[in-house]
Order: C-alpha cells, then sequence, then structure tokens
C-alpha cells in the first residue's frame, strides 16, 4: 500500500485539478459553451468514423 | 444557435406552439459544464382544437414553408437538428410554464431552469441522465428549497436521496 502511497497522492491532485476545471468551463458564457458543444461532436464524429463506426454530423453552424 | 433560436421565436410569435423552452442537455450547458450532445431539444405546447390528437404536423409544415425540413424525430433548422417534444405529464408541463427566460447571443430565450431538468432526469433514469443530474448537483446553483417541494410534488424525493447517496 505504501509502494502507491506517492501516486495516490498525484492522482488526487490530478482529480482535483479536473474538478476546478470543470468549475472553470460551467462558469464560461453559454455561447463559449455551445462552441465547446460543437467541438465535443467534432471530436466524437472523428473517433467514431476512424473506427469504422457511424456518427451524427456535428452541427453546421457559427457558435 | 442564435438564428435556430430566432426561429423558435418565430414560430411562437405565429401561434404554431403556444410556447417553448430548451430543454436536454443544452438547457443542461446553461448553467453546467458543456454536455456532449446532437440535439437541440425543445419542449413544446402544441395548440390543439377539441377532438383532435396532438401532432407535430403543424409545425413541420410551417418550417417547411420556411425552408426546413423535417428528417427522422428531428428538424435541422440553421445547421442544428431540432427536436419537438410536446409536454408529456404533469412534470414537464410545469418545467416550461417556470422555464427561464434568458438571452444568447443578445437573442431572448427561455430555458428549463435547473431543478426541473433535475427532477426530469430523476424520472427519466436512463444511466446518462442519472450522470447528468450528478454534473447539475455538483455544479449548477439551485435553489435547495425550490428543489425539495418540486422532487416532494412529484415524487421523486427517495431518487434525489438515492442518487446522492451513489455519490458519495
Amino acid at each position: 500500500m505504501k509502494r502507491y502511497a506517492q501516486q495516490r497522492k498525484l492522482l488526487n491532485r490530478l482529480i482535483r485539478a479536473k474538478a476546478a476545471r470543470r468549475r472553470e468551463l460551467a462558469a464560461l458564457p453559454v455561447e463559449e459553451k455551445i462552441g465547446i458543444v460543437i467541438a465535443l461532436q467534432r471530436l466524437q464524429s472523428g473517433i467514431l468514423r476512424s473506427t469504422g463506426r457511424r456518427s451524427r454530423s456535428p452541427w453546421r453552424i457559427a457558435p | 444557435m442564435k438564428q435556430t433560436i430566432e426561429v423558435l421565436n418565430q414560430l411562437e410569435r405565429d401561434g404554431v406552439v403556444g410556447r417553448y423552452a430548451i430543454a436536454g442537455a443544452i438547457a443542461a450547458t446553461f448553467y453546467i459544464e458543456p454536455l456532449p450532445t446532437y440535439d437541440l431539444d425543445v419542449f413544446v405546447i402544441i395548440k390543439t382544437t377539441p377532438g383532435k390528437l396532438i401532432s407535430l404536423t403543424p409545425i413541420y409544415a410551417r418550417l417547411k414553408e420556411l425552408g426546413f425540413k423535417p428528417h427522422r424525430e428531428h428538424v435541422v433548422i440553421h445547421g442544428v437538428p431540432v427536436q419537438f417534444i410536446p409536454v408529456y405529464d404533469r412534470l414537464s408541463e410545469e418545467a416550461l410554464s417556470e422555464a427561464r427566460a434568458v438571452e444568447y447571443d443578445h437573442t431572448p430565450t427561455r430555458v428549463i431552469r435547473p431543478e426541473y431538468l433535475l427532477a426530469i432526469m430523476l424520472q427519466t433514469a436512463r444511466p446518462k441522465d442519472l450522470v447528468r443530474a450528478r454534473l447539475l448537483a455538483e455544479q449548477a446553483k439551485m435553489d435547495a428549497a425550490y428543489l425539495s417541494k418540486l422532487l416532494r410534488r412529484h415524487g421523486l424525493t427517495r431518487d434525489w436521496r438515492e442518487l446522492k447517496r451513489r455519490a458519495r
């Protein structure tokens, strides 16, 4: 157990940083968040297509 | 999305829908981190004449006149697939009537309150709804007393307690 103590500390720090980042994202103006939704759609669509799976088209709009 | 909202406002002005509000993942995105989704869900009250079945046909017909064609369960309006969801029970009807007036890029619109989004997620209870409900609970600014009353009224208090217990 002691062996992984440092790794666990690091992991907890990373989890806290992620949570802080998500709070920051939540506080963005909604127009910016919609831009991120579209970026997520593009990312997801790219991954699905590259692995031979069907994907819906990302929104074709300016956010 | 601004142009899409302008069309929704036009449908309401034209009287094709009685009232509308943004729901689902995009509504949640108003309050929490951006959620991945491909649809803009819109709760609507459809005007009906007595004795006639509720139908989306008048909405689709008006959108067709405006140049937007339905595709399966949605209509792509200025690049955004919009799914119109007629209010289907007391909870969704209340959610729509209590929706908040907001602005998106200087365009007025309405969005379902976070407390109602949470209640609807608890009610539908698909795995992704429960994940989103947890995010709402963590990140959205909600009125605790309002939420508590609402959950009690719709028999969802136990589901809410269970979700909080699992999150620990």
